[in-house]
C-alpha cells in the first residue's frame, strides 16, 4: 500500500484531533455547568455535590473536530454529578434538582433544561449540548460504590469504569508507537470518518460510545503506519454484521434504532476499503493517494497544496544530494563574496541597486494577507 | 485544481532563467512541480556578480513552481530562519511563505510573464527590499497594506480609481463581463451611463485587463457567498 502514513498523521494532528482552543473551550463550557449546578443547588438549599467525574469522548481523549462539511456541528459534553447516598433523594427527585439549578442560572439556553431517563439535558442557543448523568456513592469495604439514577430507581454502575476500560484498551491493543497510542487515532480517525459521512448523507450513522466500541473492536494494529491501520479496520468493519450487537467492557452499549446505522458505516466502510485497495497498485503516486484519502474523508487537506509539495519535493531532493548527485560544483560563490563585504560596502551597494530600481520605474511592493 | 505536468519548454525555460540570474540555486522538477533550492541572489544592476554593482546579500531559500505558472503563483520559502515569519515582515504567518506582492498586480503590470521576469522582478525585489528593511526599517519601493486593503489598494492603482471598495468591485464586475455595453451604468457611481461618463477609460482598461483576470480580481474581493 502506498505509504501516506505522514500526511494521514499530520490530517489527524491538524484536523481530526481538538486542537488546543477547542480542548479548552470544552474545559470552559464544563466549569461553567459544574458552577451552575454548585450555585443553583446552594440557592435552592439542596445538598451540595461529593465529585463530578468527566464522561463519553471528552474523558476518553476520543473526540473529533466537525467535519469540513458540516463546520457548525458541535461536540457534547458529558459530565457525571454525584451525592453522597445520605445527602441524595430518590432517583427522580435527585435529578430534577441538577435540572432545576441549571435551570435557575443558564439564560442561552435553547429550552429547558430535561429531565431524562439517565441524565439531565441540556441544549444551548448555539447547539451544544450537555447530558449529566446523575449518581450517589457510599464508601463500602472495596472503596465508593456508585449508582446512577436511573428512571425511578437507583442501579450500580461505576462512572469511571468506562473510561478506564477505553483507556486500558487503548494501551493494550496499540503497538508502542512514538508517544501516543495509535487505537487511539483509529478510533478519532473512526468516529470522524462516521459524522463526516453522515453530514454528508444526511441520515444517521453510530455516534459516541457505540462509534469507539466498534473500532475498538474492529482495529487492527500495523506499527508506524496509521493509514495501513486505518484501512484494515475499516476493513474488518465491513466484514461484520450490522445485527451483532456492539459491546464496550462487557456491557452492550448497541439497541435498536443503532442497526440501520450500523449497517450505514458498514457501507460505508466498503466503499473506503475498495477505494483504498487501489493504492496497492506498484507505481501509486502522492497524486493518487491524495485523491483516494479525498473520497475517504471528504477533505480539502487532501487537495495537494504547494506548499506540501514543495515539502515532500525537498525530501526527494534530499535524498538525491545525500547520493552524490548534487549539481555542478560553483567554482565561485558570489553568495560568499557577499557575506565577506564590509557594512559599508554592502550598504553602497544595496543603495546603489535600490535606487537603480526606483530609476527604472520602481519595484515590487510586498503584500501580506 | 489544473492537472497538468510541467513541459519540456516551461523545465527548460526555468533551468535558462535560473542559470542566468541566480546561478546558486539548484532546478529539479517532480511530477507537477518545479523546485528551486539553495541561496537566492541578491543584487544590483551588474547582475550576479562581485562588483560594486553585483551580489550584495544573498538568502536561503526554496520554492516551488506549478505548471499553472503565471496564472498560478509560486510558493517561496526563506529557509535560514533570518527573514522574521510575521505579517509585518511579508510573510505568511501560517504556512511561512514570501509574501511578493499582490499576484494580479504583477500579471497585469508586468512587460511579459516569462520566468526570468519575475525571477528578476518581483521575486528579487522582495528580498532586496528585506535586506534594506533590516537596515532602514522602512521598505525602498513601499508595500501594500496587510490583507483585503492592500489588495484593494492595488488594484485601485490599476485601475487608477480612489480607494474604494464599491467602486473598485464595481469596475471589475463591469470588467468581467465578456462585452460592455454604453447604456450601462457607470461603475464611478455617479448616475450616468457609462458612455456619458467613464467610457473611455473603461476601454482603455479593457485592453489592459482581461475579462477572466478581471473575474479573479473581482472574486477575490467579493464577499464570499456562505455554502
Amino acid at each position: 500500500m502506498y505509504d501516506f502514513s505522514k500526511r494521514i498523521s499530520k490530517f489527524h494532528q491538524g484536523h481530526v484531533r481538538l486542537t488546543n482552543d477547542q480542548r479548552g473551550d470544552m474545559r470552559r463550557r464544563r466549569e461553567t455547568n459544574l458552577e451552575r449546578i454548585k450555585k443553583g443547588l446552594e440557592e435552592t438549599n439542596k445538598p451540595s455535590l461529593a465529585e463530578t467525574i468527566n464522561q463519553g469522548g471528552y474523558a476518553q481523549k476520543t473526540m473529533t473536530q466537525p467535519p469540513e462539511n458540516d463546520q457548525e456541528s458541535r461536540y457534547d459534553i458529558d459530565l457525571g454529578v454525584v451525592f453522597e447516598e445520605g445527602d441524595a433523594g430518590g432517583p427522580r427527585t435527585t435529578r430534577n434538582w441538577v435540572r432545576d439549578s441549571i435551570a435557575r442560572k443558564a439564560t442561552n439556553l435553547k429550552n429547558a433544561p430535561e429531565t431524562k431517563k439517565k441524565c439531565v439535558r441540556v441544549v444551548y442557543a448555539n447547539g451544544y449540548q450537555c447530558d449529566f448523568p446523575v449518581f450517589r456513592r457510599r464508601w463500602s469495604e472495596v472503596g465508593w460504590k456508585y449508582e446512577l439514577s436511573s428512571g425511578d430507581e437507583w442501579v450500580g454502575s461505576d462512572p469511571a469504569a468506562m473510561n478506564k476500560w477505553i483507556e486500558t484498551t487503548v494501551s493494550a491493543k496499540s503497538p508502542e508507537t512514538s508517544g501516543s497510542y495509535q487505537l487511539r487515532r483509529i478510533i478519532r480517525l473512526g468516529k470522524f470518518f462516521s459524522k463526516t459521512h453522515s453530514s454528508r448523507l444526511n441520515r444517521k450513522f453510530p455516534g459516541g460510545l457505540v462509534a469507539t466500541a466498534l473500532f475498538i473492536e474492529a482495529y487492527s494494529s500495523v506499527d508506524g503506519r496509521d493509514d495501513k491501520a486505518f484501512r484494515e479496520t475499516l476493513r474488518a468493519l465491513s466484514n461484520r454484521s450490522k445485527y451483532s450487537p456492539v459491546y464496550a467492557n462487557g456491557i452492550q452499549v448497541s439497541d435498536n434504532k443503532d442497526t440501520d446505522r450500523i449497517g450505514r458505516l458498514i457501507d460505508q466502510a466498503k466503499g473506503s476499503v475498495k477505494e483504498l485497495d487501489t493504492l496497492d497498485a506498484e507505481d501509486a503516486t502522492d497524486t493518487d493517494a491524495n485523491k483516494v484519502w479525498k473520497t475517504v474523508f471528504r477533505h480539502r487537506f487532501f487537495e495537494e497544496s504547494t506548499q506540501d509539495a514543495v515539502n515532500s519535493a525537498s525530501a526527494f531532493l534530499e535524498k538525491k544530494s545525500a547520493l552524490g548527485a548534487a549539481g555542478l560544483a560553483a567554482p565561485f560563490l558570489a553568495s560568499q563574496a557577499a557575506a565577506a563585504l564590509s557594512d559599508s560596502e554592502k550598504n553602497s551597494r544595496m543603495e546603489a541597486a535600490v535606487s537603480a530600481r526606483k530609476e527604472s520605474g520602481g519595484g515590487g511592493k510586498p503584500w501580506s494577507k | 485544481m489544473v492537472e497538468v505536468t510541467i513541459t519540456e519548454e516551461f523545465y527548460s525555460e526555468v533551468q535558462q532563467a535560473v542559470a542566468e540570474h541566480q546561478p546558486e540555486l539548484s532546478v529539479a522538477r517532480i511530477d507537477r512541480l518545479i523546485i528551486l533550492e539553495g541561496r537566492f541572489l541578491v543584487y544590483g544592476k551588474d547582475g550576479p556578480t562581485d562588483t560594486p554593482n553585483g551580489v550584495f546579500d544573498s538568502y536561503q531559500i526554496k520554492a516551488g513552481v506549478t505548471a499553472g505558472f503565471p496564472i498560478e503563483e509560486p510558493a517561496v520559502f526563506e529557509e535560514g530562519g533570518r527573514i522574521p515569519r510575521t505579517a509585518d515582515r511579508h510573510v505568511f504567518p501560517k504556512d511561512g511563505n514570501c509574501c511578493l506582492g499582490v499576484w494580479e498586480e504583477w500579471l497585469l503590470t508586468a512587460s511579459d510573464h516569462r520566468f526570468a521576469t519575475l525571477l528578476t522582478g518581483p521575486m528579487h525585489d522582495y528580498f532586496v527590499s528585506q535586506t534594506y528593511y533590516e537596515t532602514h526599517g522602512v521598505w525602498p519601493f513601499g508595500e501594500r497594506a496587510h490583507g483585503k486593503l492592500g489588495v484593494l489598494e492595488a488594484y485601485g492603482d490599476l485601475l487608477g480609481i480612489a480607494l474604494d471598495e464599491k467602486t473598485i468591485s464595481e469596475y471589475l464586475k463591469l470588467l468581467s463581463h465578456q462585452a460592455i455595453k454604453g447604456h450601462a451604468l457607470c461603475p464611478c457611481g455617479s448616475g450616468l451611463r457609462l458612455r456619458k461618463c467613464h467610457g473611455k477609460d473603461l476601454d482603455h482598461l479593457r485592453r489592459k485587463i482581461p475579462p477572466a483576470i478581471a473575474t479573479k480580481m473581482y472574486r477575490s474581493i467579493a464577499p464570499t457567498k456562505k455554502s
